[in-house]
């Protein structure tokens, strides 16, 4: 039986090869990501305001859909309610009071969704696989690199509440806090609905300060 | 870049040298992310490797070169706080560490033929490092080269001619270069958990 040092010499190089390999098999994970997995929820806020001060406020009955003069967009109007009463509902249960007139608000919330193109190149480098360092060295024959081009859409809420001082009557002028919500565009409606309700409780969550007291 | 380095691993591994007097080293390398590092990605690494080799001066002193690879990366869900504010989503961060490094070992005891031996050393060199952040539909990146020193300790248990090389050893990157995401500082410190052989024991 041979001894384990003579394994060692002879199939030195196969050896380091395979040890090689073994640490660096399948560098980089595939961990599976759904759409859901690309919603994003971003908020921030003035650090000056004094949120206890907005006891009621006020909300458009609409969502304002960002488009340009005579476009149309691809969200439809079937969430506005939903996403209307969401805000809402969170809105009342950090203290704050709906009220239907201007004049009687301390704040006013505005609600708007756009929907953003995104497009890109992504280079496939030759041999070295993709995306950046891979170690696809065993692939065969050469792989010569190749570029695929990409185009997708996203649908995004935009939250603003503000100091009813600082709007002009027709624009929010300088915003207390807003969020973001981003990837909200889905051919599944329900599966819509449950990223929209659940994106808005998040931003509500992550903004602990956003209160009446 | 990368033919470059596979050209200086293979020469590693196929220079001819006297036997006792240099030790070409082949280890998995395992890792484990410390202070700022371990906040960015606290999963354990089970991907990496190193290659050395190391010239004996003295019966108990080598001096040698090292060139490693260590991958990390993790999902994390959570919300991460920023000045003003907070941002959540699904995130898969990466971290690339690249060291290229001279070494120096101080073996303890006599080398002998059935005898395990411990050693210590300290590396000194360069890490190249990339960090990466995916959330949503965007991907932040940062690559620097860092300056860094990495002391270690181990044992040698002799195979024969081979011996099994096991060690840990803690990795310390530098500041440099552009931080990421407005950090103020990339240093970078992890620990790695070394299962090798030494060819030429």
């Amino acid at each position: 039986m041979p001894r384990i040092e003579e394994l060692f010499k002879k199939g030195k190089i196969l050896f380091l090869g395979v040890l090689i390999a073994f640490g660096v098999t399948s560098c980089y994970t595939d961990y599976g990501l759904t759409t859901e997995d690309y919603d994003v929820v971003y908020t921030r806020y003035n650090k000056d305001a004094n949120f206890s001060q907005f006891k009621k406020f006020v909300m458009p009955d609409s969502v304002y859909h960002l488009v340009g003069e005579g476009q149309e967009d691809n969200i439809s109007r079937q969430f506005d309610a939903l996403i209307l009463n969401t805000v809402a509902r969170n809105l009342q249960q950090r203290g704050f009071v709906r009220v239907n007139s201007v004049d009687e608000a301390d704040a006013v919330v505005v609600v708007t969704v756009s929907e953003d193109t995104y497009s890109g190149a992504i280079y496939y480098p030759p041999y070295w696989g993709y995306p950046g360092w891979g170690w696809d060295w065993y692939y065969y024959p050469p792989y010569w690199g190749d570029i695929t081009y990409y185009e997708y859409n996203t649908g995004t809420i935009h939250l603003q509440f503000a100091d009813i001082e600082n709007t002009d009557g027709q624009t929010v002028l300088y915003t207390d806090w807003m969020a973001v919500m981003n990837g909200l565009l889905s051919s599944n409606v329900v599966q819509t609905q449950s990223r929209i309700e659940k994106a808005i409780n998040q931003a509500f969550s992550q903004s602990p300060y956003l209160k009446t007291n | 870049m990368r033919q470059k380095l596979f050209i200086i691993i293979f020469a590693m591994l196929t220079v001819s040298v006297p036997a006792q007097n240099f030790l070409s080293v082949l280890s998995y390398s395992t890792g484990l992310g410390v202070g700022k590092t371990g906040d960015f990605i606290d999963d354990f690494s089970w991907r990496g490797f190193s290659i050395e080799g190391r010239t004996f001066t003295q019966r108990n002193l080598s001096f040698g070169i090292m060139f490693g690879w260590n991958y990390f990366d993790q999902r994390t869900d959570e919300t991460v706080q920023l000045e003003d504010g907070a941002v959540t989503g699904t995130q898969i961060r990466y971290l690339d560490l690249i060291p290229i490094m001279a070494t120096m070992h101080y073996y303890f005891g006599k080398r002998r033929r059935h005898s395990i031996r411990a050693f210590a050393g300290v590396s000194a060199g360069t890490y190249i490092i990339t960090q990466r952040l995916d959330l949503g539909i965007w991907s932040f990146r940062r690559s620097n080269w860092h300056f860094g020193l990495a002391p270690e300790v181990g044992v040698l248990v002799p195979l024969g001619s081979s011996a099994l090389a096991l060690s840990v050893k803690y990795n310390y990157a530098f500041h440099s270069g552009e931080t990421f995401l407005n950090e103020t500082s990339n240093t970078h410190s992890f620990l790695t958990f070394n299962l090798g052989f030494a060819f030429g024991y």
